[in-house]
């Protein structure tokens, strides 16, 4: 029984904050928001609220913002709001009506180069301000 | 089994549910209340605030108010609040702080 994950029974009605969940499966009616290894919204839950997670299997009602790794949306998932996926998987029925982002991690994908050019100008910078003052102390002598 | 709601034991949670007709089983931690047919704080779980249902047994740790028809109280449990019951048992060892009475 301690092995078993956690999860919201189907006919049950939750509204809150969950926390320190590897794997949560949703059979219910859920608000809230979830940082989380692996979900599961089934096909009688409606889910309203963030999801992060490693994984995310959807063949329920969504509502919100989800970011995850892997994405799958079953034949029965109606997902609104906004995901942003790394891999997904869409099964034909399934019904979305929202935002889709392919890699929203864009801390990785702006280009490197204009920063490094941006200090390696300012070091420039720098090294030349030195010279001027040396140069400076050499004319006060 | 889909209808049960479990609370694992790493997990802790802050909220209302309901859950009317249906069984609830906290592990770990529980904060905020529950309305439920059957209530099980197992050993090691921590609830804090107001559970309501038919029944409830209490083998954790429980801050709060209680409110059932039949009410048991394991040895490991810890309780703390007041205790609205129509039936209770209480096993040696179990500590109870707070104030019993029977549903009006």
């Amino acid at each position: 029984m301690s092995d078993q994950q956690s999860s919201i029974g189907s006919g049950a009605k939750f509204k809150g904050k969950i926390s320190g969940a590897k794997a949560l499966e949703i059979n219910g009616d859920v608000e809230a928001d979830i940082d989380i290894g692996k979900i599961t919204i089934g096909q009688d839950a409606h889910f309203k609220g963030g999801i992060k997670a490693d994984l995310a299997v959807i063949s329920g009602i969504y509502e919100g913002t989800m970011q995850a790794e892997s994405i799958w949306l079953t034949d029965t998932s109606r997902v609104s709001g906004e995901i942003r996926y790394q891999s997904l998987q869409m099964d034909r029925g399934a019904a979305l009506n929202c935002r889709v982002v392919y890699n929203w991690d864009d801390t990785d994908q702006k280009p490197k180069k204009s920063k490094s050019k941006e200090t390696k100008e300012s070091s420039e910078d720098s090294e030349n301000v030195s010279e001027d003052i040396t140069e400076e102390s050499n004319e006060n002598e | 089994m889909s209808e049960i709601t479990y609370i694992s034991k790493e997990v802790s949670v802050e909220g209302v549910l309901e859950a009317a007709d249906l069984k609830v089983i906290v592990a770990g931690s529980f904060s905020g209340n529950i309305n439920a047919n059957e209530v099980v704080l197992e050993e090691g779980s921590r609830f804090e605030g107001e559970v309501e249902a038919r029944t409830i047994i209490i083998e954790g740790e429980l801050k709060g108010k209680v409110k059932s028809y039949q009410l048991t109280v394991a040895q490991t449990a810890r309780v703390d609040g007041e205790l609205l019951t129509n039936s209770i048992e209480v096993a040696s060892g179990a500590e109870i702080a707070g104030s019993i009475a029977r549903v009006s």
